[in-house]
Protein backbone atom coordinates (compact mmCIF):
# COMPACT_ATOMS: atom_id res chain seq x y z
CA UNK A 1 0.00 0.00 0.00
CA UNK A 2 1.37 3.43 -0.94
CA UNK A 3 2.27 5.66 1.96
CA UNK A 4 0.07 8.63 2.65
CA UNK A 5 2.77 11.14 1.92
CA UNK A 6 2.20 13.74 4.56
CA UNK A 7 5.28 13.26 6.66
CA UNK A 8 8.51 15.16 6.89
CA UNK A 9 10.24 13.41 3.99
CA UNK A 10 9.61 14.36 0.39
CA UNK A 11 7.64 11.49 -1.12
CA UNK A 12 8.66 9.76 -4.33
CA UNK A 13 5.90 9.38 -6.90
CA UNK A 14 5.60 5.70 -6.03
CA UNK A 15 4.92 6.61 -2.41
CA UNK A 16 1.85 8.68 -3.17
CA UNK A 17 -1.58 7.22 -2.59
CA UNK A 18 -3.81 6.40 -5.55
CA UNK A 19 -5.92 9.49 -4.89
CA UNK A 20 -2.87 11.72 -4.68
CA UNK A 21 -1.50 10.28 -7.91
CA UNK A 22 -4.82 10.80 -9.64
CA UNK A 23 -5.02 14.44 -8.61
CA UNK A 24 -1.37 15.24 -9.18
CA UNK A 25 -1.15 13.39 -12.50
CA UNK A 26 -0.27 16.61 -14.42
CA UNK A 27 2.90 16.79 -12.34
CA UNK A 28 3.80 13.10 -12.72
CA UNK A 29 6.48 13.59 -15.37
CA UNK A 30 8.36 16.23 -13.44
CA UNK A 31 7.64 14.86 -9.95
CA UNK A 32 11.01 13.34 -9.31
CA UNK A 33 12.78 16.51 -10.41
CA UNK A 34 10.75 18.73 -8.10
CA UNK A 35 12.45 20.15 -5.05
CA UNK A 36 11.76 18.10 -1.91
CA UNK A 37 9.82 20.96 -0.31
CA UNK A 38 7.61 21.23 -3.39
CA UNK A 39 6.88 17.50 -3.38
CA UNK A 40 5.91 17.70 0.29
CA UNK A 41 3.73 20.71 -0.38
CA UNK A 42 1.92 19.12 -3.32
CA UNK A 43 1.31 15.92 -1.39
CA UNK A 44 -0.10 17.91 1.55
CA UNK A 45 -2.30 19.91 -0.80
CA UNK A 46 -3.54 16.70 -2.41
CA UNK A 47 -4.40 15.37 1.02
CA UNK A 48 -6.40 18.50 1.81
CA UNK A 49 -8.03 18.61 -1.61
CA UNK A 50 -11.19 16.72 -0.51
CA UNK A 51 -11.91 19.51 2.00
CA UNK A 52 -12.34 22.05 -0.81
CA UNK A 53 -15.78 23.02 -2.07
CA UNK A 54 -16.79 21.20 -5.30
CA UNK A 55 -16.29 24.26 -7.53
CA UNK A 56 -12.88 24.84 -5.95
CA UNK A 57 -11.96 21.22 -6.57
CA UNK A 58 -12.86 21.59 -10.24
CA UNK A 59 -10.82 24.75 -10.60
CA UNK A 60 -7.91 23.19 -8.73
CA UNK A 61 -7.76 20.26 -11.15
CA UNK A 62 -8.11 22.50 -14.18
CA UNK A 63 -5.49 24.98 -13.00
CA UNK A 64 -3.07 22.23 -12.13
CA UNK A 65 -3.03 21.35 -15.83
CA UNK A 66 -2.14 24.97 -16.60
CA UNK A 67 0.40 25.03 -13.79
CA UNK A 68 2.24 21.98 -15.08
CA UNK A 69 2.93 23.78 -18.35
CA UNK A 70 4.46 26.87 -16.78
CA UNK A 71 8.17 27.53 -16.49
CA UNK A 72 9.65 27.93 -13.02
CA UNK A 73 9.89 31.67 -13.61
CA UNK A 74 6.23 31.90 -14.57
CA UNK A 75 5.27 29.91 -11.48
CA UNK A 76 7.17 32.30 -9.26
CA UNK A 77 5.63 35.25 -11.05
CA UNK A 78 2.13 33.84 -10.64
CA UNK A 79 2.67 33.33 -6.92
CA UNK A 80 3.94 36.87 -6.44
CA UNK A 81 1.08 38.40 -8.41
CA UNK A 82 -1.45 36.26 -6.56
CA UNK A 83 0.00 37.44 -3.26
CA UNK A 84 -0.47 41.04 -4.39
CA UNK A 85 -4.04 40.58 -5.52
CA UNK A 86 -5.51 38.16 -3.03
CA UNK A 87 -6.05 40.82 -0.39
CA UNK A 88 -8.10 43.06 -2.65
CA UNK A 89 -11.61 43.75 -1.36
CA UNK A 90 -14.21 41.33 -2.77
CA UNK A 91 -15.72 43.94 -5.08
CA UNK A 92 -12.29 44.71 -6.56
CA UNK A 93 -11.60 41.02 -7.07
CA UNK A 94 -14.93 40.65 -8.79
CA UNK A 95 -14.06 43.60 -11.01
CA UNK A 96 -10.72 42.00 -11.80
CA UNK A 97 -12.43 38.79 -12.92
CA UNK A 98 -14.73 40.84 -15.11
CA UNK A 99 -11.78 42.67 -16.58
CA UNK A 100 -10.01 39.39 -17.32
CA UNK A 101 -13.12 38.23 -19.11
CA UNK A 102 -13.17 41.46 -21.14
CA UNK A 103 -9.47 41.07 -21.92
CA UNK A 104 -10.13 37.57 -23.23
CA UNK A 105 -12.67 39.02 -25.65
CA UNK A 106 -10.02 41.23 -27.28
CA UNK A 107 -8.65 40.01 -30.64
CA UNK A 108 -5.49 37.94 -30.21
CA UNK A 109 -3.54 40.51 -32.26
CA UNK A 110 -4.45 43.26 -29.82
CA UNK A 111 -3.56 41.12 -26.83
CA UNK A 112 -0.22 40.30 -28.45
CA UNK A 113 0.44 44.00 -28.96
CA UNK A 114 -0.32 44.63 -25.31
CA UNK A 115 2.08 41.87 -24.30
CA UNK A 116 4.81 43.37 -26.41
CA UNK A 117 4.38 46.74 -24.77
CA UNK A 118 5.86 45.29 -21.64
CA UNK A 119 9.24 43.62 -21.62
CA UNK A 120 9.11 40.12 -20.16
CA UNK A 121 10.05 40.17 -16.49
CA UNK A 122 13.34 38.64 -15.40
CA UNK A 123 12.89 34.95 -14.70
CA UNK A 124 10.22 34.43 -17.32
CA UNK A 125 10.48 31.84 -20.07
CA UNK A 126 13.83 30.13 -20.08
CA UNK A 127 14.49 30.60 -16.38
CA UNK A 128 17.21 28.19 -15.45
CA UNK A 129 15.98 27.53 -11.90
CA UNK A 130 14.93 23.99 -11.18
CA UNK A 131 11.23 23.29 -11.62
CA UNK A 132 9.06 23.51 -8.53
CA UNK B 1 -4.68 33.99 81.74
CA UNK B 2 -6.45 34.42 78.47
CA UNK B 3 -5.77 36.98 75.73
CA UNK B 4 -8.34 39.47 77.01
CA UNK B 5 -6.86 39.47 80.50
CA UNK B 6 -3.39 39.97 79.10
CA UNK B 7 -4.53 42.88 76.88
CA UNK B 8 -6.33 44.54 79.80
CA UNK B 9 -3.25 44.29 82.00
CA UNK B 10 -1.01 45.76 79.25
CA UNK B 11 -3.40 48.70 78.78
CA UNK B 12 -3.50 49.30 82.54
CA UNK B 13 0.30 49.28 82.67
CA UNK B 14 0.60 51.70 79.74
CA UNK B 15 -2.06 54.01 81.17
CA UNK B 16 -0.44 53.95 84.60
CA UNK B 17 0.87 57.35 85.54
CA UNK B 18 -0.74 59.24 82.67
CA UNK B 19 -2.48 61.52 85.11
CA UNK B 20 0.86 62.45 86.65
CA UNK B 21 2.48 63.59 83.33
CA UNK B 22 3.99 67.09 83.53
CA UNK B 23 1.93 69.79 81.80
CA UNK B 24 4.83 70.57 79.42
CA UNK B 25 4.71 66.96 78.14
CA UNK B 26 0.95 66.94 77.69
CA UNK B 27 1.15 70.26 75.81
CA UNK B 28 3.80 68.85 73.45
CA UNK B 29 1.68 65.76 72.81
CA UNK B 30 -1.40 67.88 72.13
CA UNK B 31 0.55 70.11 69.72
CA UNK B 32 1.93 67.10 67.87
CA UNK B 33 -1.53 65.54 67.58
CA UNK B 34 -3.02 68.81 66.31
CA UNK B 35 -0.25 69.18 63.72
CA UNK B 36 -0.74 65.58 62.52
CA UNK B 37 -4.49 66.10 62.20
CA UNK B 38 -3.97 69.37 60.32
CA UNK B 39 -1.67 67.66 57.80
CA UNK B 40 -4.08 64.79 57.37
CA UNK B 41 -7.08 67.05 56.73
CA UNK B 42 -5.09 69.38 54.48
CA UNK B 43 -4.26 66.64 51.92
CA UNK B 44 -6.07 63.41 52.63
CA UNK B 45 -4.55 61.64 49.67
CA UNK B 46 -0.95 62.61 50.29
CA UNK B 47 -0.26 60.00 52.89
CA UNK B 48 -1.67 57.26 50.79
CA UNK B 49 0.34 58.32 47.75
CA UNK B 50 3.49 58.39 49.82
CA UNK B 51 2.80 55.01 51.31
CA UNK B 52 2.16 53.47 47.92
CA UNK B 53 4.67 55.46 45.95
CA UNK B 54 5.46 52.54 43.74
CA UNK B 55 1.86 51.65 43.07
CA UNK B 56 1.26 54.05 40.13
CA UNK B 57 4.46 52.83 38.46
CA UNK B 58 3.47 49.24 38.91
CA UNK B 59 0.02 49.96 37.54
CA UNK B 60 1.50 51.63 34.49
CA UNK B 61 3.86 48.73 33.94
CA UNK B 62 0.99 46.29 34.22
CA UNK B 63 -1.16 48.35 31.86
CA UNK B 64 1.66 48.33 29.28
CA UNK B 65 2.75 44.75 29.82
CA UNK B 66 -0.46 43.14 28.67
CA UNK B 67 -0.78 44.95 25.30
CA UNK B 68 2.94 44.46 24.68
CA UNK B 69 2.62 40.77 25.40
CA UNK B 70 -0.33 40.57 23.00
CA UNK B 71 1.57 42.44 20.28
CA UNK B 72 4.67 40.26 20.70
CA UNK B 73 2.59 37.09 20.68
CA UNK B 74 0.71 38.27 17.58
CA UNK B 75 3.89 39.14 15.70
CA UNK B 76 5.49 35.85 16.67
CA UNK B 77 2.39 33.98 15.53
CA UNK B 78 2.26 35.91 12.26
CA UNK B 79 5.93 35.24 11.57
CA UNK B 80 5.54 31.58 12.38
CA UNK B 81 2.44 31.33 10.18
CA UNK B 82 4.14 33.08 7.26
CA UNK B 83 7.16 30.80 7.50
CA UNK B 84 5.18 27.65 8.08
CA UNK B 85 4.59 25.09 5.34
CA UNK B 86 0.85 25.45 5.77
CA UNK B 87 1.12 29.10 4.70
CA UNK B 88 2.68 28.05 1.38
CA UNK B 89 0.04 25.34 1.03
CA UNK B 90 -2.75 27.84 1.55
CA UNK B 91 -1.15 30.24 -0.89
CA UNK B 92 -0.90 27.69 -3.69
CA UNK B 93 -4.27 26.13 -2.93
CA UNK B 94 -5.86 29.58 -2.95
CA UNK B 95 -4.26 30.39 -6.27
CA UNK B 96 -5.17 27.11 -7.94
CA UNK B 97 -8.70 26.95 -6.55
CA UNK B 98 -9.34 30.67 -7.01
CA UNK B 99 -11.65 32.20 -9.55
CA UNK B 100 -8.95 33.88 -11.62
CA UNK B 101 -7.08 31.65 -14.09
CA UNK B 102 -3.35 31.25 -13.58
CA UNK B 103 -2.62 33.08 -16.82
CA UNK B 104 -4.27 36.21 -15.47
CA UNK B 105 -1.35 36.45 -13.05
CA UNK B 106 1.37 36.08 -15.65
CA UNK B 107 -0.01 37.57 -18.86
CA UNK B 108 1.89 40.85 -19.29
CA UNK B 109 -0.71 42.00 -21.80
CA UNK B 110 -3.40 41.84 -19.11
CA UNK B 111 -1.28 43.97 -16.80
CA UNK B 112 -0.70 46.51 -19.55
CA UNK B 113 -4.36 46.54 -20.48
CA UNK B 114 -5.36 47.12 -16.85
CA UNK B 115 -2.95 50.02 -16.59
CA UNK B 116 -3.97 51.53 -19.90
CA UNK B 117 -7.67 51.46 -19.24
CA UNK B 118 -9.52 53.50 -16.70
CA UNK B 119 -11.16 51.51 -13.92
CA UNK B 120 -8.12 49.45 -13.06
CA UNK B 121 -8.32 47.24 -10.00
CA UNK B 122 -4.59 47.37 -9.49
CA UNK B 123 -2.91 47.22 -6.13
Amino acid sequence: MAAQAQGTTAPAWSQLSADQKHLLAPLAKEWDTLEPESRKRWSRMATRYPTLAPDQQNRFKQRLQEWSKLTPGERGQARERYKELRNLPPERRKELRQRWHEYQQLPEEQRQQLREQQAPPPGGKGDARPPR
Amino acid sequence: MNENDLARRIVERLDHGLDELPSSTTQKLQAARAAALARYRGDPGQGRWRAGALLPGRGLALRLALPMAIVIASLTGLLYWQMSPSHDDELDTGMLAGELPIHAYIDPGFDTWLRNTSHTPQQ
